[in-house]
């Protein structure tokens, strides 16, 4: 199956001042050569963590507890450095939110492109790199610092610098979320053209259920450091089976009448400081029964989609909550 | 940041435990303090108690770091040297703290013509070599503890002026001040109330800095008769004493110049953790 | 009838350049006229850099215009900040920066009281409290730290600090872009409850159009520091008539995507006519020659020479 990402039961932990916090607990997920995940949370929901782990890119205070990350065959946390670096080099590319922060700001552009690309690339494979992600102005480009660049311009230079060794796998973490509306779909549209041609998987991952269903074919929702919800976009979206998925969805606004209300969700996500013992959703959801609080739910297979849920059966069937 | 917000106790020995290299400079830092405070009730001898022993004795048990070329013992006035050292450094540096703090926050809030004064005015202090600045103030007030303070005090006040005026930039620019701002406060409350507290951790830190500086500065001076006069004595002036007879009794050189070197080192060790324990322009969020 | 709370007429501002190769001047707004109502919303989208914070901060008369007038209830604005007693209040974004960290919360929010000197000092715990109800936090929050609480809270506590005078007029810039979405449409449930029983006049800037025109009773589109059109939210979202309204709206819909492609315009504006014409689909030669200005069209007000096409389409 997934032979491309294969994450197994991943568990990490962030060791801090105030004691160990758990950032994923448990998730399992694969992906496929040329396959689009959208991964979809909230601040806190491990999203990051798991996008960072994939380059193992987690900060120094991360460690895991268990389980692995396998990509293209090689385990990012067994083998040695020099495995991983190669791996990073020629199989990875990282699309970060601050395109700005991502782009050395002492060197030109041309500068930075050459070296991703190879240190004895030719300038016209630079500059095709260039044009193929949209940028008319090649030359002046080329020749700018990154500051002399508007936003939208400089996550294009963050996307060819991305795919510029053809990397089997693209990681993108809200790469628009910094872009101004009317470009983000743009970007977002190129990112998707860009893994098309090269024939690279996307991760994407975004707070914007929206968007990611839009995008992606396959889709995950995490909460808590779980993947609480897993299928493909029709799926997922259209038939909600997780009380989270669709109190997002009911959430966001956009999709409100004129005079309608938004329905937040009640209370604050947590913060894990061991693996939950009950459903870590339980006490903002309004499904919630006594089984939510007292039993771990595991993730099971129901109606085309992986979720983590007692009451999927009854959200599917249709009942409104208590 | 919690510096301020926990019992100092239980910060300080949390920060021993974590940060051991710092926490060493913190421990030999308050060893060397009390030593000083607690000196003359110790039973180290009269610092200037003359031919107390033979002159220039190599170390005995009367004397435990040798005697000086007027008999005196010089454990006694090593200790009484580092005293006047800590005392005239550390005078100069919490006078120029306090100052230099206010300096920095009327800097940055008041922006424009008097930002643009001050700073101008702190760049030309800068220039100043720190020597020439003392030799001056020591030949126009004359040589003494004054104008060693005045001297100490002036060579660090744009630490802590630059230091604070950038910290503070970057707090008048968050959401509490301009929430104050619209609300109608005036500059003494926004500098007062929502910039000094802020600027806190820059100014401790800055503080430990000036202190080994100045200490050095004191000891330069001191070291060229500009200091602290006879028959008071500093580290600087006992290292000039024991120079003269190098050769001959290098037991009063050789333990003075450690002194000042391990109470420098203290200080600096003690910067550096807390440095990386509340260091304001990381900009850490708090939660 | 009573003068709108907050009335701006042609107003702009410039700023002098300090960049060394060009010496000229920057207008960060120009030429923006617009009243804002007791008890309504008037909601600002545009990208960043487009004058709307700038904007923000000339109805707070925290800077003064260099052209037109600013007047707060028809007056023009005191001369010290202290005589408004706390007829304004903003909120902005960053939820971490919200609160001063050395002050417990609840001091934070007595903060415009005690600056007002409004209310004698027995009062201000009891109002403080009346206040944190409000919002829906707990009392007893009152005596934490700012890092002890959520960034739900904490910008729930900035909004009870700025209604704790009962403003008149309250701006909110970004006051919800850094939230969680489940956090977010909390706090925006807040703003629209708080702003029915207490009867503010509120500027909403943000450069989510899903997330203003939910608060919004009109919405105005900034670009390049003009406003280019101004429009009831309900036929805003309907039929925009500007087509970079058009453009901002396309994340919620999906149609005429591609007749807007990326164009790299740095200093290619048209000097004369139509600032958008160089980005426009829909430009055609009397936008590059002659620009348009605001005027009203079915209802709203737009500033474009094909604003009942656009409209219409």
């Amino acid at each position: 199956m997934s032979s491309l990402l294969d994450v197994r039961d991943l568990v990490v932990v962030y060791n801090t001042p105030r004691g160990t916090v758990l950032a994923l607990d448990g998730v399992s997920v694969g992906l496929n050569a040329g396959e689009t995940l959208g991964i979809v949370g909230e601040s806190g929901s491990g999203k990051s963590t798991l996008g960072l782990a994939i380059g193992r890119l987690m900060p120094q205070n991360a460690y895991r507890l268990s389980g692995d990350l396998v990509v293209n065959g090689h385990s990012v946390f067994k083998g040695d450095d020099e495995n991983l670096r190669i791996l990073r080099r020629d199989a990875l590319g990282f699309i970060f939110q601050n395109p700005m922060a991502a782009l050395d700001p002492t060197m030109r552009v041309g500068r930075q492109l050459t070296r991703a690309v190879g240190r004895r690339a030719a300038p016209e494979k630079v500059f095709s790199l260039l044009s193929s992600v949209g940028l008319t102005e090649t030359e002046r480009v080329f020749h700018s610092f990154p500051h002399e660049l508007s936003g939208g311009m400089a996550q294009r230079v963050a996307i060819a610098i991305a795919i510029a060794r053809r990397p089997q796998l693209i990681v993108a973490d809200e790469p628009t979320a910094s872009l101004d509306a009317w470009l983000r779909d743009q970007v977002l549209e190129l990112l998707l053209s860009m893994c098309r041609a090269t024939g690279a998987a996307l991760v994407l991952l975004s707070h914007d259920l929206h968007m990611v269903s839009r995008h992606c074919r396959h889709v995950a929702v995490m909460y808590g450091g779980r993947i609480v919800e897993y299928g493909e976009r029709e799926t997922v979206f259209h038939r909600q089976a997780h009380p989270y998925t669709r109190a997002l969805l009911r959430a966001a606004p956009g999709a409100e009448g004129p005079h309608g209300r938004l329905n937040p969700i009640r209370g604050v996500p947590p913060i894990l400081m061991e693996r939950s013992t009950c459903c870590a959703f339980a006490s903002r959801c309004d499904w919630a029964v006594n089984q939510c609080l007292d039993e771990r739910p595991e993730a099971r297979w129901l109606d085309e989609r992986s979720v983590i849920c007692h009451r999927a059966e009854t959200l599917l069937a249709g009942a409104s909550g208590t | 940041m919690t510096l301020l917000v926990r019992g100092p106790l239980s910060e300080l020995l949390d920060f021993v435990r974590r940060d051991r290299l710092s926490g060493a400079g913190a421990i030999l830092l308050a060893t060397l303090v009390l030593l000083c405070l607690f000196g003359p009730w110790l039973p180290l001898g009269d610092p200037e108690e003359i031919g107390i022993g033979p002159r220039l004795s190599v170390p005995a048990s009367g004397w435990l770091l040798g005697t000086d070329e007027l008999g005196r013992s010089v454990l006694p006035r090593i200790v009484d040297g580092l005293r006047s050292t800590f005392l005239l450094a550390g005078t100069a540096v919490v006078l120029t703290g306090l100052f230099g703090t206010l300096i920095g926050l009327v800097a940055a809030y008041a922006g424009g013509f008097v930002d643009m004064t001050i700073m101008r005015l702190v760049d030309i202090l800068f220039a100043f070599p720190p020597l020439l600045l003392g030799i001056l103030i020591a030949a126009a007030l004359g040589p003494g503890g004054t104008s060693a303070i005045l001297a100490i005090a002036l060579i660090t006040l744009p630490l802590f002026v630059r230091v604070v005026r950038a910290v503070a930039l970057s707090v008048a620019a968050r959401s509490y001040v301009i929430a104050a701002e619209v609300s109608g406060a005036g500059f003494l409350r926004v500098i007062l109330v929502h910039l000094l507290p802020n600027v806190l951790g820059a100014v401790i830190i800055q503080l430990t800095y000036a202190l080994s500086i100045g200490m050095l500065v004191e000891s330069e001076l001191s070291f060229l008769g500009l200091g602290v006069q006879p028959p008071d004595a500093s580290l600087g002036s006992l290292l000039r004493l024991g120079s003269v007879y190098l050769t001959i009794a290098p037991w009063l050189v050789f333990p003075a110049g450690l002194l000042l070197a391990t109470a420098i080192l203290s200080v600096n060790l003690l910067g550096d953790g807390l440095r990386d324990m509340i260091d304001p322009l990381r900009g850490r969020p708090l939660r | 009838m009573n003068p709108p709370v907050v009335h701006l007429d042609s107003v702009g501002v410039t700023y002098q350049s300090r960049r060394l190769r060009d010496s000229g001047t920057i207008a960060a707004v120009s030429g923006v006229t617009l009243a804002i109502e007791r008890g309504q919303t008037l909601g600002l989208v545009g990208e960043s850099g487009s004058g709307k914070t700038t904007l923000g901060k000339l109805c707070l008369g925290m800077i003064r215009p260099t052209q037109g007038t600013v007047q707060l209830n028809g007056q023009p604005f005191p001369r010290h900040r202290r005589e408004l007693k706390g007829r304004l209040a903003v909120v902005l974004q960053h939820p971490e920066w919200a609160l001063n960290p050395r002050l417990r919360v609840g001091i934070s929010v007595a903060e415009p009281l005690s600056i007002a000197r409004s209310l004698p000092s027995g009062k201000v715990d009891a109002t403080v409290e009346d206040m944190l109800s409000k919002v829906g936090l707990e009392p007893v929050l009152a005596r934490r730290y700012p890092h002890e609480l959520s960034g739900g809270q904490r910008q729930r506590l900035a909004i009870a600090r700025a209604l704790i005078t009962h403003p008149q007029f309250v701006v909110f810039d970004e006051a919800v872009s850094a939230l969680d979405v489940s956090i977010q449409s909390q706090v925006l449930n807040l703003i629209k409850d708080l702003q029915a029983s207490e009867g503010f006049a509120a500027l909403f800037i943000s450069h989510d159009i899903a997330v203003t025109r939910y608060v919004a009773h009109t919405i105005g589109v900034m670009y390049q520091g003009e406003l280019v059109e101004q429009a009831p939210a309900s036929t805003f979202y309907l039929k925009p008539k500007h087509p970079y309204s058009r453009a901002l709206r396309l994340t919620l819909a999906e149609e005429d995507r591609a007749a807007f492609t990326f164009k790299d315009t740095t200093g290619s504006e048209s000097a004369r006519g139509c600032l958008f014409s160089v980005r426009c689909p829909w430009a055609v030669d009397r936008c590059f020659a002659d620009k348009p200005g605001l005027r009203d069209v079915e209802g709203s007000r737009s500033a474009c020479h094909r604003a009942e096409e656009v409209g219409a389409a």
